[in-house]
């Protein structure tokens, strides 16, 4: 690990962005922000500009007039970045099943990396799975290789 | 004007959890038009209500809105009830205001962190926070989860408070009613926070009526109204008289939520206290045919749920009408005229729930 | 086609043909009642829509029956407030709102991506089955 990894280990910038959850989730997310569960012991803070993010943490199912939004964001973050799925219904469309307006989960705009399950995700859970997060992306090279693509899709 | 420049408010904003986009036609620094972008949320909730099974329902609808979630499950559970003719044990109906009351304090305090973010008033947001904590705690002891606590279903709740947990709730709420006290008093008598709330977004109280404001909006225009009055769950046998101010500004909203807070707490203890023994629901046969409408109090004003049913397990109708649905236009009303950086402040004001409005 | 009967919660409905609609909805303006809401119901080949207010905690209804293809007055002349939900029965429904204040002509709620108004009865929305997912 170098130290520019390491560096980036110990201060995540992180972005939320809600693609038509419930607020369950949004606001648990903003939970680990305060005194409580202070998220801020991990380096982590709470940015709203995505060129400066490292981690993604999106809420809800993806509803389509927010789709374009969150492909925008995603596209907008600098390499390395890891997105985070926050919930049930950002991991599989949960309970909005049938719901019209939906697109069933966040891994179909975007590759995800770490599944937070859920309904509402606690801040305990929140946390564990931004640190997981944080262990991919401390493998993550910094440049990506000739010729890779950037950020690949997960598997 | 011609000269008028247009700026989006979101659907990205720092003060604004959730998306919404607010177009707003600015003359210099004055708010000439604000015009709402909705469709960030919407998900298509009232649909999925009669492709699911009614009694799945209870789950969906408690995830229309995460903040005030068990209260849309009492509204639905409510109108269902009726439908079906039933009627919840005694008992039910009191752990049912226990809950619901829980659950308001937690948003108002949440209301009032964002509002004092909104101001740049980091710290208090943190201590409102953390007090709020206490709250979610309760819900998770009582509930098994903090935020979506699934109490309520048709015909009764579906978990009891014992001994024990009253107990605890019953040491834990003065704590947090000294803690809140400390906080709010810091909050409505500082002399920054008065300068950015008295006066800003006043809505006079026949405005707020012809346009349909409910909650706290409209008791922070000096009009007692509250749904809490008619008497649905238990609220009937419990003392209550609704909070108002009579200013109907920013200020005026803010200390209604405020005071809300305690209410909320002597309400929780009163039916803590007067908790009769009992079931907690009762059984039913059958499946909803007919219609009923059911209005219940949430933490952001007068909740309705419809539902029409038709004899099948599936409805034929769910409609939904949420507080800042109701809200809005008032919202848009009194923005212009408002200064470009009050706007984050004023909307915040009527504490916008965005996932609710789009359903 | 039948239409809602009595309706528990709902203390009366006041039935208005659609031509008189608007004098109605004034009469209730005058007395000074609480616009809740309009809501809709899909009844094969008319709607039958549910004007709701509020009286002292009481709640009131005109119903009006519309055919469909037909156009319906808006109601924001009396009610400003009805701009929300006429928007949202163009977008879910439909129905063609005459002479509304602010129109967000179909784009309120969803985007123009459907092809059918997705709370009509007939427009069949396709379940997203868990399968489909990855995972
Ligand atoms: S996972 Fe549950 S609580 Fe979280 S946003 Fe989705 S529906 Fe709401």
């Amino acid at each position: 690990m170098n130290l520019i990894q390491k560096a980036r280990m110990k201060s995540p910038w992180i972005l939320h962005f809600n693609a038509g959850s419930c607020n369950g989730c949004d606001i648990e997310i903003l939970s680990c922000l305060t005194p409580v569960y202070d998220i801020e012991r991990f380096g982590a803070v709470n940015v709203g500009n995505p060129k400066h993010a490292d981690v993604l943490l999106v809420t809800g199912p993806v509803n389509r007039r927010n789709e374009r939004v969150l492909r925008n964001l995603y596209d907008q973050m600098l390499d390395p970045k890891i997105v985070v799925a926050v919930g049930t219904c950002a991991s599989s469309g949960g309970v909005f099943q049938n719901c019209y307006n939906c697109m069933g989960g966040v891994d179909k705009v975007i590759p995800v990396d770490v599944y937070v399950p859920g309904c509402a995700a606690k801040p305990e859970t929140i946390i564990e799975g931004l640190i997981l997060g944080l262990e991919k992306l401390a493998k993550m090279p910094s440049k990506p290789k000739k010729g890779a693509q950037p950020a690949e899709a997960r598997t | 004007m011609s000269e008028g420049t247009s700026v989006p408010f979101g659907p990205q904003h720092p003060v604004l959890p959730e998306p919404i986009q607010l177009r707003i036609s600015l003359e210099d620094e004055n708010v000439v038009q604000a015009l709402p972008a909705l469709g960030y949320v919407h998900r298509g909730i009232e649909k999925a209500g009669e492709l699911n099974d009614f009694q799945q329902n209870v789950f969906l609808v408690e995830r229309v809105c995460g903040i005030c979630s068990s209260i849309h499950a009492l509204a639905y559970c409510l109108a269902v009830e009726a439908v079906l003719g039933l009627e919840a044990p005694k008992r039910a109906s009191y752990l049912r205001v226990v809950w619901m009351e829980l659950h308001r304090i937690h948003s108002h305090l949440l209301y009032l962190g964002l509002l004092a973010e909104a101001f740049g008033f980091e710290s208090l947001f943190m201590e409102f926070w953390r007090v709020r904590e206490r709250v979610m705690d309760l819900l998770e002891m009582t509930a098994g989860n903090r935020v979506i606590i699934s109490v309520c279903t048709i015909g009764g709740v579906r978990r009891d408070i014992d001994a024990e947990q009253a107990r605890a709730i019953r040491e834990e709420l003065p704590k947090l009613r000294d803690e809140a006290r400390r906080l709010v008093d810091s909050l409505l008598s500082d002399y920054t926070v008065r300068q950015r709330t008295v006066g800003k977004g006043t809505i006079p109280a026949a405005l707020a009526l012809e346009l349909g404001a409910v909650g706290p909006t409209l008791r922070g225009s000096g009009v007692a109204q509250d749904m809490r009055m008619a008497g649905y769950a238990a609220y009937g046998e419990l003392e209550f008289r609704p909070v108002t101010f009579p200013d109907g500004d920013t200020y005026s909203r803010t200390a209604v939520r405020a005071e809300e807070v305690f209410q909320s707490i002597d309400l929780v203890l009163a039916a803590l206290d007067n908790l009769p023994e009992g079931d907690l629901k009762v059984g039913f046969k059958g499946r909803p045919e007919g219609a009923a409408l059911a209005r219940v109090e949430a933490p952001r004003g007068e909740l309705i749920y419809m539902v029409v049913g038709n004899g099948t397990k599936n409805l034929e109708r769910m409609r939904v009408r949420v507080p800042t649905y109701a809200n809005i236009p008032a919202l848009l009303t009194v923005l212009p005229g408002c200064e470009f950086a009050d706007v984050p402040v004023v909307t915040l004001s009527i504490d916008p729930c965005i996932s609710c409005t789009e359903r | 086609m039948s239409v809602l009967g009595e309706v528990s919660g709902i203390a009366r409905i006041e039935d208005a043909p659609l031509e008189s609609l608007l004098d109605a909805l004034r009469a209730y303006r005058q007395r000074q009642a609480r616009f809740i809401t309009a809501s809709c119901l899909d009844r094969g080949d008319r709607f039958e829509i549910l004007y709701l207010f509020d009286e002292d905690l009481r709640t009131v209804a005109v119903r009006t029956l519309l055919p469909k293809g037909a156009k319906l007055p808006s109601a924001t002349g009396v009610y400003l407030c009805a701009f929300l939900v006429e928007n949202e029965l163009q977008d879910l429904f439909g129905i063609e709102v005459e002479g509304l204040h602010i129109d967000y002509s179909g784009k309120f709620l969803v985007t123009d991506t459907f092809d059918a108004p997705p709370l009509l009865k007939q427009t069949a929305c396709e379940l997203q089955l868990p399968k489909e997912n990855p995972s």
